[in-house]
């Protein structure tokens, strides 16, 4: 029987052996904090003012989780907690919902500004970019509902449309830091980013930035970018489920070789904290799983699920 | 018994392990074949990968792992079916597709839901030229499918469809946009294969696309459509409302749009037959003060469905640049409200009514808004077209509130005596009856300002057009040689009489709401010429007028408390600048180039800046100053050497006057002195440190000057863009003034550095390239090493600031455009704590970056 047992426990040591794929690392974390500005929610009472802040940051979370998926999306509740929230996160996104003017009649404004925390490249605040115009005010006092449901049609019906998402996307999303790391596939000269691909459900030949600092000519630290092309999620190995990418250009460095035998070493000398992974502004999503996504070519690269 | 426990446990173990391989080994519920074969696969290493497949394969069938074998044949087809469109051969690629259809076939298609079977061998079908073949799978794919797969389905066969069979093609991509609208490349496909095939199609999908969001999109399309010659008829007038559907969703600035790409496309289509009117009229709207419905006839068209028409097309757009140009005033929004509803008046539209009557309200049109709810019930009453019940209720209940709050408006005005004011020439403003409102201004000629005591020798008057009203008074017009108004001497002893008073109580509306944090405070005294301000020790600021050389006392609350001195001042008595120093205490600079210590406090002393002595030449004027600790200063001065020649240089005083030293050369009087002139603060203070940006260097340098030593260059600022340095310093003369503030303003130039405390701070302004929208942050700086802490939106679009660090607080000045010289409105200050932008109020929800890297790797001495 012992023996029996010590066969038992070779062979979870031989799976387990084989299954030395390492995790992923979660998406960004995007904390939405919504605040409200005009004489209107001023005569809100505090339980409706926050619940209406929280209301409008978590109908905002929801359409950014649907069409911005590459990051984590959290609404962050006015109140104690939301210090902690807001440092956990990597940037934090402000939803302004403004009243203009605080006359008789106004309408509602929302804009958006952001911060992007320590690890950024860009030198510079973000500011707000864009303001909208939600619907005419004239009586919601006392009628919280009523406030709710209209800026709840505006987000639907007129927030999200392509030419924010181009915004939001130039202006915040390729800001922000997708992953501070980059796994080297020397074998298939492929660059892993370190994230589920499911999840970032990124169509094939959408574009990714790695800014990093490295010796990659004469052993000189320099600050480059490597540009890649997503090419689909790895299946098996040690990369099981990550994002493999194509070296396609190297920008503002020494040399403009894609792929070279020295990149994963020179990758691998990095100035330690100075790689940070961007998507590109113009990058696309898969309307559907990565599962059922054709290919550039319009070929499916898997069989898929039943 | 413990024995059989054992193995019982064990047994679970081993297939909790084994299911968890699996579950590692394969994705969204399909088994891996050979993951070092995928990875070549993934790399284009083909050869490598059909033999690791192959491996797979055979490894599968003898553990009899049927889901392995069918994810192995469906690789091997993948891989023959990629190396058969490498393929040149016509033979080979033949003999590679007939291997991918037996390899994909033996992955039993038929039998599965997965669309990557089915579509993938559709296409070898195709690609052998049996597209009948390709189409029943396809088909029978496609009735099985549900939900999202069948999309991917659609989508795939759709695109195989694309060059044989355009009509199934399309109704393919219409399935797929249903399912997902947002999958802009099958729309993209979409519009494409209708401008090709028909055109007439074309604007149906661009309004669906309208209303699904893609307004980019949908306004591509429409602009690609009406280059057409192939679309004519009623699709172009349809085409050309879909476009300003789409215009109508969008957030742009339209003072920019004629030469935006929308707009240039629409000024080709003004020699279109059919809509050269169509088209103009949209620019008018874009262009025009006062837009009148009659402007418009062209697009006086409604439809069904109404939502889909000419009319409510063109009534969105006005709609949303009422919004646009509203912005406070909602009198700006009148013209394009009424524009809207005047146009095809008769065509009922409850949300452009709702808004029409929200903004009659606010503009107190009452009057008006009886007639016009009348006429519009009348409407609504014989209107054959179908208006939504809920649009109906919400309308309802709207015009019920505005009526109420009408009615009352009309109660308390009837309760109320309307009040004027009235300037007087002795003291200001008072309230009254009358005919006279605040809005009326006295324009009065004052002789010779800057210097009213000095004359042209010409015998022509130095002149100044001043207007005088209730809301202050500024500077009209600056007219060096403008001959003397008969009675001008009597007129020039005017200003003498003029004790700076204003109204309390009526102050402009600030223009912008304020962020939280933030507090916008409107001012009730307009300075001619804000150069500086200054924080007192209390919660009082002073604000340098340097045209009327006064300083102005106001209170956080943005009341004037005093003018100093209260009259303005003959001579070259009055003050020019204010700063705060590091100890606390107010230094305002005299027309006479003498600093005034402690203004306000009472323990005053002086210290003469004009006329000291260096190595290099005698100081001549001075541009800018900044305190240092001990009553140190630091300054830009004009030296005049003993050739006669000015030169500019950063020069440091000790608290006696007696030192002075130059710390850093600036270069001749002339361009490189231009930026230090337009009065970007270029120096601050942390105690004794003195900090100062060489702006003549370029890109600018960031220095650092410790009691004693050489200045020491921190850090390097981004370059100034290419050219502008030239621009400048041409509109460097006085008539020019409004064209050169307009280039700072645009510039993205540092606006200045700041000491506050033992922090440093850098003030700077973004102009957006396109939109010319300005934003404005405040980055903390460590003043070590001038590493980024922290940086801190200020909540304005502002062109200019002016502001003034403070212990508690810091004010901006929201200064606006610059009309000429001494014309620049400043009605706001911006109010903020210190705290939060020291970044040391743990609480803080401020939009605030925190940024750990230094803007400039230079480093040098």
């Amino acid at each position: 029987m012992r023996g029996f047992i010590a066969a038992g426990a070779t062979a979870l040591l031989v799976l387990a052996e084989q299954n030395t794929s390492v995790p992923s690392d979660p998406p960004p974390t995007i904390a939405v904090v919504a605040h409200l500005e005009g004489k209107l929610f001023a005569a809100l009472g505090e339980r409706e003012h926050l619940r209406l802040r929280h209301d409008i940051a978590l109908r905002f979370t929801y359409f950014a989780r649907q069409r911005l998926p590459c990051m984590t999306w959290v609404e962050v509740e006015p109140g104690p907690r939301a210090v902690t929230a807001l440092d956990a996160a990597r940037a934090t996104l402000f939803v302004y919902l403004r009243q203009l003017p605080e006359g008789l009649s106004s309408s509602f404004h929302l804009s958006l500004s952001a911060t992007v925390r320590a690890g950024s490249p860009v030198p510079q605040m973000l500011g707000g970019w864009a303001d909208w115009p939600v619907q005419s005010y004239l009586d919601y006092k006392g009628h919280l509902d009523r406030l709710q449901r209209s800026v709840d049609d505006f987000m639907a019906a007129h927030l999200w449309t392509d030419a924010f998402e181009r915004e939001i996307n130039a202006h915040f999303i390729r800001q922000v830091p997708i992953a501070d790391r980059i796994a080297v596939d020397a074998e298939h000269r492929r660059l892993i980013v370190p994230l589920d691909a499911e999840r970032l459900r990124l169509a094939d030949g959408s574009r990714i930035l790695v800014e990093l600092t490295a010796p990659f000519c004469r052993g000189n630290l320099e600050r480059c970018t490597l540009v890649l092309v997503s090419r689909g999620p790895v299946y098996g190995g040690t990369f099981h489920d990550q994002l493999q990418c194509e070296v396609i250009e190297r920008r503002d460095c020494c040399t403009k070789e894609t792929w070279t035998a020295d990149l994963p070493d020179q990758i691998a000398r990095a100035l330690p904290g100075s790689v940070h992974v961007f998507l590109d502004a113009a990058h696309r999503h898969c309307p559907y799983g990565i599962a059922i996504c054709s290919g550039e070519d319009g070929l499916f690269r898997k069989p898929s699920a039943q | 018994m413990r024995e059989l426990a054992r193995l019982l446990l064990l047994s679970a173990a081993l297939l909790a392990a084994c299911s968890w391989h699996h579950a590692r080994t394969s994705s969204a519920g399909v088994a891996a074949c050979d993951p070092a074969a995928q990875g070549a696969f993934d790399a284009g290493q083909l050869v490598r990968a059909r033999q690791g497949f192959a491996a797979g394969l055979a490894a599968a069938t003898r553990a009899w792992d049927r889901d392995r074998q069918e994810v192995c044949t469906f690789y091997l087809g993948l891989v023959a079916q990629t190396e058969a469109r490498q393929q040149t051969d016509p033979r080979q690629r033949r003999q590679l597709l007939a291997e991918a259809v037996r390899w994909y076939q033996t992955a039993r298609p038929k039998a599965s839901r997965a669309p990557g079977r089915a579509a993938n061998l559709a296409r070898v079908y195709a690609d052998l030229g049996d597209p009948a073949r390709a189409d029943a799978l396809f088909d029978a794919a496609l009735a099985r499918a549900r939900g999202d797969t069948r999309a991917a389905l659609a989508r795939s066969y759709a695109r195989l469809l694309e060059p044989r069979n355009w009509v199934r093609s399309v109704e393919l991509y219409r399935q797929v946009l249903a399912r997902a609208p947002t999958d802009d490349d099958s729309r993209e496909a979409l519009f494409s294969l209708l401008v090709g095939n028909a055109p007439q199609e074309l604007p149906n999908a661009v309004w669906d696309a309208v209303d699904s969001g893609r307004v980019l999109q949908a306004q591509q399309a429409a602009l690609h459509g009406l280059t057409r010659s192939e679309t004519s008829g009623p699709a172009r007038t349809e085409l050309l409302a879909g476009l300003v559907a789409a215009l109508s969703q969008q957030h742009y600035d339209s003072a920019g749009f004629a030469a935006s790409e929308v707009g240039l496309a629409l000024r080709r289509l003004e020699t279109d037959p059919q809509v050269a009117a169509g088209a103009r009229q949209v620019l008018l709207a874009h262009s025009a003060n006062k837009p009148k419905a009659r402007d418009f006839k062209w697009w006086n068209t409604s439809g069904t469905p109404y939502r889909r028409s000419p009319l409510f097309a063109f009534r969105s757009l006005l709609r949303s640049l009422a919004l646009r140009a509203d912005q406070g005033d909602p009198r700006l929004a009148k013209q394009y409200l009424t524009a809207a509803a005047d146009l095809g008046a008769e065509t009922p539209d409850t949300q452009l009514w709702i808004e029409v009557a929200g903004n009659q309200l606010a503009t107190g049109d009452f009057d008006t808004f009886d007639e016009s709810v009348e006429r519009w019930d009348r409407l609504l009453q014989r209107s054959t077209a179908t208006i939504g019940r809920e649009d109906l209720a919400v309308y309802r209940q709207t015009m019920g509130e505005v009526r109420e709050r009408v009615e009352t408006l009309r109660a308390q005005a009837a309760s109320v005596r309307r009040r004027h004011g009235l300037y007087l020439a002795d003291g200001g403003c008072i309230y009254g009856p009358g005919s006279c409102s605040d809005d009326v201004m006295l324009r009065i000629p004052v002789s010779s300002l800057p210097i009213p005591g000095k004359r042209a020798v010409s015998g022509l008057s130095e002149q100044t057009l001043i207007e005088v009203g209730c809301r202050g008074r500024r500077v009209e017009q600056l007219l060096s040689q403008w001959p003397s108004v008969p009675g001008s001497v009597t007129v020039r002893l005017v200003p003498y009489a003029f004790q700076i008073s204003f109204p309390r109580g009526r102050r402009p509306d600030p223009q912008q709401p304020t962020q939280q944090g933030w507090q916008r405070v409107a001012l009730d005294t307009q300075p001619a010429w804000l150069s500086s301000a200054a924080w007192t020790r209390g919660s009082d600021l002073y604000l340098a007028d340097s045209l009327r050389r006064q300083l102005l006392r106001i209170d956080a609350q943005g009341n004037l408390k005093e003018a100093v001195p209260a009259l303005m001042p003959d001579g070259d008595d009055g003050y020019l600048h204010v700063q705060r120093s590091p100890a606390g205490e107010v230094v305002a600079e005299q027309a006479s180039g003498e600093l005034e210590l402690g203004v306000g406090s009472g323990s005053s002393g002086t210290l003469q800046l004009l006329g000291r002595g260096t190595a290099k030449g005698e100081v001549g004027s001075v541009l800018q100053w900044t305190p240092l600790e001990n009553r140190g200063i630091l300054a830009v001065a004009d030296l005049v050497g003993k050739d006669g020649i000015w030169r500019n240089a950063i020069i440091q005083l000790d608290a006696a006057g007696q030192q002075v030293e130059i710390v850093h050369w600036i270069g001749r009087h002339g361009r490189d002195s231009d930026l230090y002139r337009v009065g970007i603060p270029a120096l601050a203070a942390i105690g004794a440190v003195g900090y100062f940006l060489a702006l003549e260097e370029d890109p600018i340098g960031l220095y650092e000057l410790r009691r004693g030593g050489l200045p020491h260059r921190l850090s390097t600022l981004p370059p100034i863009p290419g050219g502008l340095r030239d621009q400048l310093h041409r509109q460097m003369t006085l008539d020019r003034t409004a064209d050169l503030f307009r280039l700072l303003a645009a510039g993205s130039i540092p606006a200045g550095i700041f000491g506050q405390g033992d922090a440093l701070f850098l003030l700077d302004r973004h102009a957006e390239k396109t939109t010319g929208r300005i934003s404005w942050n405040l980055v903390r700086l460590d003043p070590r090493n001038c590493r980024r802490f922290y940086a801190t939106s200020i909540p304005t679009t502002a062109p200019h600031l002016t502001a003034a660090p403070g212990d508690r607080l810091w004010a901006f000045f929201e200064k606006q455009v610059v009309e000429g010289f001494g014309r620049q409105a400043v009605p706001s200050m911006l109010l903020v704590s210190s705290e939060l932008l020291r970044a040391t109020s743990p609480g803080v929800s401020a939009p605030m970056a925190k940024i750990g890297r230094p803007f400039g790797a230079e480093r040098t001495r």
